[in-house]
């Protein structure tokens, strides 16, 4: 797994390469918690180009939620594959997940969300 | 004439020449060791005297005119101006000297014989005395440098060479005393001349070995000490600490600091830094005069600012070498440093570092002294040290990975020993019902959990669940399960209440830690069903009266998410011949070489294709076919089923075979 930063509008994008498994869900956590130190205040994860997760990297994507709300970092999950989406339709996570369909939907997410 | 007849001139030419050729012999000799270029072209400057002089003597004594001497002698003073040019640094010739010679040689040749003797004398003597003159002048003047030899060799040189030309002006040739006296001085002088060169060849030999030597030890110590370093599980920081100042104590710089990149802030960092690390950069005024705020700012400023030297030159990945940076004050990225205030910095080098194949950092130092420069040879160093820096770094990164992997793994052991105490050693059934429980832990991967409890009204209640996480924790949380299981499983609670309870319960266990899971109480007296699932994958119903697969499922997130998570129940009658199924992903998710899923289909087509079989039976059947599938892949996630079948008549769930066993 790889990560690529880069940052638009304020905004920390994450692009992740690869899988995300049991071996780098820690790489993954440590995200947010740069993040946390950085003083970016909202932060898209792209997963375009991840094509398999296993349950400890959906782990992974609710800790680094549950981390956003108690920093007040607003957060969203974008371009998520389809073999990523049935892991979490199959947790039930869907509804769970700040999902948006695509990069300009995140944006706009970010912005209605407002303070979290 | 007889050259060999007891004229005294003769006798000195003799000795003249011995003592040549004994120069001669030694300036051979001492070529032969001589390594360093310079110092072999003054002993080869000192060969070419002496030949010249043993050739000059040897004419002498065929034909024995003073002003061979004269010639000579106006040669010699010569060839060490020469020597003096070369060991002072000065590339241009001294063209008035030269001409101050010649002028001598055609006085001698054309003009010395048809002067009256007192002006042809006095012309002569003026010039020979004014040439040692000339060469002191030379010796003595500033220079760009001067080479220790000419410095120790200056005083006696001149002295020798005054006295020598003014005894022969005043004794002239063919005197005893100048022949006795005054010319083996000269020839000593040659000799010292000889010696100061070889002994500087020997002491830069002693210092290159020492260093060597030192070199040596140093980077023995380098890697020694980085060894304990890492062993003693440092941050890196103090790894860094450790790498600049071994770097700036080896270059002599003044200051230094190993800078690396943060991929999340797309910047770079000074990770340790030695002496006052200034990075180039602009400040307000106050910084740039004020020495405790100077000290301030450069202690609490760790991130380089974008678009100033440090940043650019990472960005551009090559090493840079700055010898002088006031030469550079024109170009914006240099100019704030090099004005007469406190951020000026007089030398700079900095070396990117690449790691694993990627510019990860940067080493930088430098000179804040003016007067104080980095050469091409410290350059050398400093690219060569930082060679050493990567590896480390580098050998530090997988070092550390290696660590992860180790600790991840004991807690996989963990997490597999909890399992495994958990697991129930036996297996509900009875005439009309019969449960088979299969699990095959992958060898790294472990979270999948089960249970059955027989409850006090005959009911039984079981579940199946798949633990996302590892280590104490992950384990706890089965622990948890267990407990509560055991706990409320008797009461008179909905399956959905126990699953909120459960759910409560492993919340506050850690923070990626969540379990999908299923939990069931079965009747076997009417063949009720309820269950209650958490983001489980639905269990699957083979139903023998229709011949068709259904799915039970409810609604409701994992377990372990959402303190407020509401579930579900529902419920069903398991008919005579039914088959239930529950399973965890580790099952349609096992892969093949091809990297293809199992899937559901094939499970449902085994259930379906198998199912007037008895449960072992189906339950073998189904294992074998996984594993067939799977052939030599390994296996990435725990495989866990429990197959329920109710019995068609008494005697179609048990096969003899097991009967027997149990």
């Amino acid at each position: 797994m790889n990560l690529i930063t880069k940052t638009d509008r304020s905004t920390r994008i994450i692009m992740i390469h690869g899988d995300i498994d049991l071996y780098n869900s820690q790489e993954l956590k440590d995200i947010i918690h740069n993040l946390a130190d950085s003083g970016v205040r909202s932060l898209i994860l792209n997963f375009q180009n991840v094509s398999y997760i296993d349950s400890s990297g959906i782990g992974s994507l609710l800790h680094i939620m549950r981390t956003a709300w108690a920093l007040k970092i607003k957060i969203a999950f974008a371009d998520i594959t389809k073999p990523v989406m049935n892991l979490i339709e199959l947790t039930k996570l869907r509804s769970f997940f700040p999902i948006a369909e695509t990069m300009e939907d995140a944006f706009k997410m970010l912005e209605i969300t407002g303070e979290v | 004439m007889n050259i060999f007849t007891p004229d005294y001139r003769f006798t000195y030419a003799w000795m003249r020449i011995f003592l040549s050729l004994i120069i001669l012999f030694s300036a051979i000799m001492i070529k032969k060791a001589v390594t360093d270029k310079k110092r072999r072209g003054n002993v080869e400057l000192m060969q070419w005297i002496a030949i010249f002089l043993a050739v000059k003597d040897a004419a002498f004594l065929f034909l024995p005119v003073s002003w061979m001497h004269a010639v000579s002698d106006v040669l010699t003073v010569s060839a060490y101006y020469a020597f003096t040019v070369k060991n002072t640094g000065e590339k241009k010739i001294d063209s008035f000297y030269y001409r101050f010679v010649l002028l001598f040689y055609i006085f001698i040749f054309f003009y010395f014989d048809s002067m009256s003797q007192i002006t042809g004398n006095f012309i002569y003597t003026a010039f020979t005395l004014l040439n040692p003159l000339l060469l002191g002048f030379r010796l003595f003047s500033n220079h760009e440098y001067n080479e220790p030899v000419i410095l120790k060799i200056r005083i006696p040189a001149l002295t020798v060479f005054i006295i020598y030309t003014a005894a022969v002006n005043i004794f002239g040739y063919e005197s005893a005393y100048i022949n006795i006296f005054a010319v083996p001085a000269v020839y000593l002088l040659h000799l010292y001349l000889l010696y100061l060169n070889s002994e500087s060849e020997y002491r830069s030999w002693i210092s290159t070995i020492s260093s060597m030597k030192k070199e040596k030890v140093s980077t023995y110590d380098f890697f020694k000490n980085i060894g304990r370093v890492m062993l003693e599980k440092k941050d890196i920081d103090e790894i860094n600490e450790y790498i600049i100042s071994s770097i700036s104590e080896k270059t002599g710089a003044e200051s230094g600091a190993v800078l690396l990149y943060d991929d999340y802030s797309d910047k770079l960092y000074i990770s340790a830094s030695t002496g006052n690390f200034i990075f180039p950069c602009n400040t307000d005024d106050k910084i740039k005069t004020d020495i405790n705020s100077f000290s301030e700012f450069f202690e609490k400023e760790r991130c380089i600012p974008a678009e100033t030297l440090l940043d650019e030159t990472f960005r551009n990945g090559s090493p840079l070498f700055v010898p002088d940076f006031f030469k550079m004050r024109h170009d914006p990225l240099y100019r704030e440093n090099t004005g007469n205030n406190l951020l000026y910095i007089s030398s700079i080098i900095i070396i990117p570092l690449t790691i694993e194949g990627r510019t990860s950092g940067m080493i930088c130092i430098e000179h804040t002294t003016p007067g104080r420069y980095f050469t091409e040879e410290t350059f050398d160093i400093a690219v060569s040290l930082s060679v050493y820096a990567e590896i480390m770094i580098a050998g530090i990164s997988v070092h550390r990975e290696l660590l992860e992997k180790r600790e991840l793994d004991r807690d996989i052991t963990i997490t597999s020993g909890i399992q495994k105490s958990l697991l129930p050693s036996r297996v509900p059934y009875s005439d009309k019902y019969r449960f088979v429980a299969y699990s095959e832990p992958a060898r790294y991967v472990s979270g999948d959990y089960y249970d059955f409890i027989k409850l006090n009204s005959g009911r039984i209640a079981f579940l199946i669940c798949d633990v996302a996480g590892k280590g104490v924790a992950a384990g706890l949380v089965m622990t948890v399960i267990r407990t509560i299981v055991h706990l409320v499983a008797d009461e008179d609670w909905r399956t959905s209440s126990v699953m909120k309870m459960i759910n409560r319960g492993i919340l506050d266990i850690g923070g990626d830690l969540f379990a999908t899971a299923m939990f069931l109480v079965f009747d076997p007296e009417t063949g009720s069903l309820e269950y209650s699932n958490a983001a489980h994958l639905p269990a699957v119903l083979y139903r023998e009266a229709s011949r068709e697969i259904t799915y039970l499922d409810t609604e409701g997130l994992p377990l372990g998410i959402d303190r407020n998570s509401e579930y579900e129940w529902s419920g069903t009658k398991l008919e005579r011949g039914d088959i239930l199924l529950l399973y965890t992903d580790g099952i349609n998710e096992t892969m093949n070489s091809e990297k293809e899923q199992y899937g559901r289909e094939r499970l449902n087509s085994i259930i379906m294709e198998n199912c007037r079989f008895t449960p072992d039976e189906i339950s073998e059947t189904l294992s074998e076919d996984i594993n067939s599938f799977r052939g030599n892949t390994p296996p990435h996630d725990d495989r866990t089923f429990l197959l329920l079948k109710i019995a068609k008549e008494n005697s179609t769930v048990i096969s003899s075979k097991t009967r027997a066993v149990s």
